[in-house]
């Protein structure tokens, strides 16, 4: 399906600024509702043709795609089995919306994209500039791929109840004791949203979020228009496993804080329950900007929430710069601490018993632990983002369209 | 004396240095490299926790069943899916 202007007959792309359909030949704008609604009925009776009975082959590496024809220039295009929209490879046609949206998986609601292609790679950019260990090539990074994709989700309502037993601490020093609190109860989670594409990971869609809901508009296709999209593929087992797993955490989360006066709060025991409402879910396509570049021989891909402009990566960093930052700040701060401690040392453990020397001495030893573990903890963490950024599935997901 | 007290403060001001500029640094990574590290929180998605029942201090034997006060909880709106199945929208019970 070609969403064409009403003008001229030129295709018709949605503009997130305008949030208009926009027509590039005579600048025509229409609202999405405005275009009519027959030729959208038409795309429901299209079928798509696996490539195997077109092209008569047995491969299996064949069977998941689909082929259809662009009602613009009549270019056969071939998809993977989870994608709902896409661009003719031939005409560039923008608007190609494949029946399986009418006829299998219809979403209920979409959020169009608020931001623009280009307002998405300037907002990376500007990231970029403040990134102290962002290296140059990366700062002036040539986007290969920049790919505005809807994601499906299944936005969900569910019960939880649990009962939790806290282990924590109460006092300092010699008098601290371990304690344990109850809390039993319920909460209500509501519009919870659920990656509904098993192509990308969890990982990286809960980290697009927030999305704020208030935005969603009636499914129309017509906002699918110069963007990609995928239609949901996970079961119930999958939906079921992350719903659970983090309406658990947050009512864990509840539960400590809800137990005042005690630190070092962690749940040791629990018997959680979540309840669904399969039959109040809403299935979704939020927006996503997915921004692929090349950095020494290896693909990043940036995610750019596509309601809010929120940015999702790890960037590769300056190792050098690092490396360097580390020593020379370790070398400073070294002669700093040694010269306080060259006359703190002697004025603490001569002028306290024994036992108290001893402990000035440990609780340094420690700082310099804590100290160390926090910041490989922080590195981790980098790390890990990075590695999410580079990773082959996130690529592939962005990759595998015409 | 002196010079053990130079050798001590030598040693654990190193130790203090490197520890204090590697957390420092490997923050400023963070903050650099490291970009969106949130998801969305409670607030977000869910109401205020209503609990029904609280204890404060729990003693040894309370602390090994609290937990089954939550045997019986929500009674079941719809006949569970099969795992497998792919997700769509059921009917009530």
């Amino acid at each position: 399906m070609a969403a064409t202007c009403k003008n001229c007959g030129a295709m018709l792309t949605f503009d997130p600024a305008s949030q208009m359909l926009v027509c590039e030949y005579c600048n025509g704008r229409f609202k999405p509702e405005e275009i009519e609604t027959e030729r959208k009925s038409y795309v429901e009776d299209q079928e798509a043709v696996a490539a195997n009975e077109v092209y008569g082959t047995g491969d299996e590496k064949l069977l998941d795609c689909y082929v259809y024809t662009c009602n613009h220039c009549g270019g056969e295009i071939i998809i993977n089995g989870t994608e709902a929209s896409t661009k003719c490879i031939y005409c560039g046609n923008s608007a190609v919306v494949f029946s399986r949206i009418s006829k299998q998986r219809r979403p209920d609601v979409i959020m169009p994209f608020a931001i623009s292609k280009d307002k998405a790679v300037q907002l990376i950019r500007d990231r970029f500039k403040k990134g102290r260990f962002i290296p140059d090539e990366v700062k002036n990074f040539k986007a290969e791929h920049v790919r505005g994709i809807y994601i499906p989700y299944w936005i969900v309502d569910a019960k939880h109840t649990d009962a939790v037993v806290i282990k924590g601490s109460v006092g300092s020093g010699k008098h601290r004791r371990t304690v344990y609190s109850g809390r039993a109860g319920s909460m209500n989670v509501h519009d919870l949203p659920l990656d509904a594409s098993t192509l990308l990971s969890d990982e990286s869609s809960t980290r697009l979020e927030p999305y704020d809901l208030k935005d969603l508009k009636s499914f129309d296709e017509d906002y699918l228009t110069g963007f990609y999209s995928n239609v949901t593929d996970i079961s119930f087992g999958d939906m079921k496993k992350v719903v659970c797993t983090r309406a658990n955490g947050f009512f864990r989360e509840a539960a400590c804080d809800d137990v005042k006066g005690v630190s070092g709060k962690s749940v040791v025991a629990s018997k959680p329950h979540t309840a669904i409402d399969y039959g109040n879910m809403r299935y979704a396509m939020l927006p996503a900007w997915f921004v692929t570049f090349d950095y020494q021989g290896k693909h990043n891909t940036v995610l750019v929430n596509g309601q809010t402009g929120k940015i999702v990566c790890g960037v590769p960093w300056n190792k050098k710069k690092f490396v360097a930052m580390v020593a020379g700040m370790s070398a400073a701060l070294t002669a700093l601490f040694s010269f306080i401690l060259r006359f703190l040392l002697p004025a603490l453990l001569e002028n306290s018993d024994d036992d108290d020397g001893g402990n000035v001495i440990l609780f340094l030893i420690v700082l310099c632990i804590i100290a160390a573990a926090g910041g490989l903890t922080q590195m981790k963490r980098t790390v890990k983002s990075i590695e999410l950024t580079q990773s082959k599935s996130i690529f592939n997901f962005v990759k595998k369209r015409q | 004396m002196d010079i053990l007290y130079l050798i001590g403060a030598l040693i654990l001001g190193a130790g203090l240095g490197i520890g204090t500029a590697f957390f420092v640094c490997a923050s400023m990574l963070k903050n650099s490299n490291d970009m969106g590290d949130s998801v969305g929180t409670s607030k977000d998605y869910t109401d205020p926790a209503v609990f029904t029942v609280k204890v404060d201090r729990l003693k040894s034997a309370e602390r090994e069943c609290f937990h089954n006060i939550n045997e019986i909880p929500l009674t079941p709106l719809y006949s569970e899916p099969s795992l497998d199945e792919e997700v769509h929208k059921l009917e009530k019970k």
